[in-house]
């Protein structure tokens, strides 16, 4: 892996500890994200869910920096941290029930005035099928148009850097596939993508750069090819 | 029909509307945000007492309902920022504790400064006179109060469905950290709710020392009063505190003419029933 393969960052944590009840702990996360979409990878209960909480403010990090473009946001209220532009898709995509599909979009929509946001209509546009269900429930949806809205509600708040987790989890192999599209459009677009997965295929299409969590340590970095066909690393770090 | 079961009809409306804009305002706090107040009762007597010492002043009934609450809400306001917001990890014994305490303060200091006795405030002139409708005389201004009433019940269901802010507060309900991890000033969600709260307790304090009287100790039957609305409509639904309002009103209007000694007990009837058949309240959402 030359250095060149490396982005210049946008999103750098730097030796991030956090606790969360007992169990999921994060005891020195150290990681960068630039404009490519970058995959942590790890085993149940090693602490990625963590991760994204604590960048989010929502497990405020006991210690550690987490800066975005130069700036430091750890210590920040999580919607302040939002505001910064950090866009958060949690696990289980947590959809409002009192809401529909387009009140969730207006909720979470903050305008930058630049041509080309991400606006409530232009993720109708993205997601069609959004916009022909706008008025139910956003959680009376299917699984991947609840994936989709979640993407979208993110989307809105006009983020730099997207963090996903786990969008994979529960979501048959088409609306998977359709998440990983949408990934690699917004990637396209410019934005910088932090993704926790278990599911090593949403890794393998989508992933520049893989970082292993193991036991809340981000104990192994690669270009995301080196990982991946390296099978007796595979197996050290996730079994599979 | 008997005229006089008209007219206990009517004023079953009129307490029902009074019983509305008090228990909408603790719905709106309790039930929607979850902050348990027990100065919602505080709140009312002072806001009547407020609203009465403008009147006094001013002379203007409007004057005195607009001040009483705006006061109220900005009492909610600081002691929302100053002591509630504090609290808010710690859960609802807390949040109950501080607010009985409060109640008790507020209760004291306006013993303190209106007295003992009994104090009404005057109905305005312009709107006092006897309206007859289908052979039924009754006073004009108890038809302005179910008119405010209606109108504050349309206010708040626009706010709450038809502005950004409603939906802040309805999916503040459903998942407030998520809805701060996505860019939504929580903080200022609960503020704003706890005004508005606070406002709507204010304004029944001089609607209810209007129609009725204001005196020590009515802030505590207020506060029941206003929980029986909240948990027999269902915490957080503007629709179940208009529904429980007006069943309120009409058992508190017939009971004290048939039975003034049951009236209290008549009122929590269907507080129990609905309690041991249906938990969440009528229009409540199963938690």
């Amino acid at each position: 892996m030359s250095d060149s393969s490396v982005p210049e960052p946008v999103l750098v944590l730097e030796n991030l500890h956090a606790s969360y009840g007992d169990s999921h702990v994060l005891q020195g996360c150290s990681l960068s994200v630039g404009h490519e979409c970058v995959t942590v990878l790890g085993r149940n209960g090693m602490g990625k869910t963590t991760l994204l909480r604590a960048i989010m403010g929502l497990t405020p990090p006991k210690s550690g920096r987490i800066v975005l473009n130069g700036e430091n946001l750890a210590g920040l209220k999580p919607f302040q941290i939002a505001g910064h532009g950090i866009g958060y898709v949690p696990q289980g995509r947590r959809l409002f029930p009192s809401l529909s599909v387009q009140e969730h979009l207006v909720l979470t929509y903050a305008s930058t005035h630049r041509p080309n946001e991400w606006t409530p209509n232009r993720v109708f546009e993205l997601f069609p099928e959004l916009w022909d269900r706008r008025h139910i429930s956003g959680t009376r949806l299917s699984g991947g148009e609840q994936q989709m809205l979640a993407i979208g509600r993110a989307l809105v708040t006009n983020p730099r850097v997207l963090l996903l987790d786990e969008p994979s989890e529960g979501l048959s192999p088409v609306a998977n596939e359709r998440v990983i599209e949408t990934c690699r459009a917004l990637q396209r677009e410019g934005l910088a993508i932090l993704l926790v997965e278990q599911n090593i295929r949403v890794a393998e299409a989508l992933a520049n750069r893989i970082y292993v969590i193991l036991s809340g340590k981000t104990v192994y970095e690669s270009a995301a090819q080196a990982f991946l066909e390296d099978l007796a690393l595979r197996q050290k770090y996730l079994g599979v | 029909m008997d005229t006089r079961y008209v007219i206990l009809v009517l004023n079953g409306l009129t307490q029902g509307a009074i019983f509305f804009v008090l228990g909408s305002g603790l719905t709106l706090a309790f039930g929607l945000m979850r902050i348990v107040n027990m100065s919602h009762g505080a709140f009312y007597l002072l806001g009547g007492y407020l609203g009465l010492a403008t009147f006094r002043l001013t002379g203007s009934w409007t004057v005195a309902v607009v001040a009483a609450g705006l006061s109220i809400a900005l009492l909610g306001l600081l002691l929302e920022r100053g002591m509630l917001a504090r609290v808010r990890e710690g859960g609802d014994l807390s949040q109950t504790l501080l607010t009985i305490a409060l109640s008790m303060i507020i209760a004291d200091v306006a013993l303190a400064i209106w007295g003992g006795h009994s104090l009404s405030i005057r109905s305005p002139a312009a709107i006092s006179m006897p309206v007859t409708i289908f052979g039924i005389t009754y006073p004009g201004f108890r038809y302005v109060l179910m008119a405010i009433s209606v109108l504050i019940a349309l206010l708040l269901w626009l706010i709450l469905y038809r502005t950004r802010f409603g939906i802040a507060v309805r999916a503040s309900v459903d998942d407030r950290e998520i809805v701060s991890a996505l860019g939504v000033r929580i903080d200022t969600v609960y503020s704003l709710m706890f005004m508005l709260s606070a406002f709507l307790g204010g304004v029944a304090g001089v609607l209810g020392g209007t129609y009725l009287q204001l005196s020590p100790g009515e802030d505590t039957t207020i506060l029941t009063y206003s929980l029986v609305v909240v948990i027999v409509g269902g915490l957080g639904s503007l629709m179940g505190a208009v529904v429980s309002s007006l069943i309120l009103g009409q058992i508190l209007s017939f009971s004290l003419a048939y039975a003034p000694q049951m009236s209290m007990f008549l009122v929590f009837v269907p507080m129990a029933i609905v309690l041991a058949v249906r938990p969440e309240g009528l229009f409540g959402r199963r938690v």
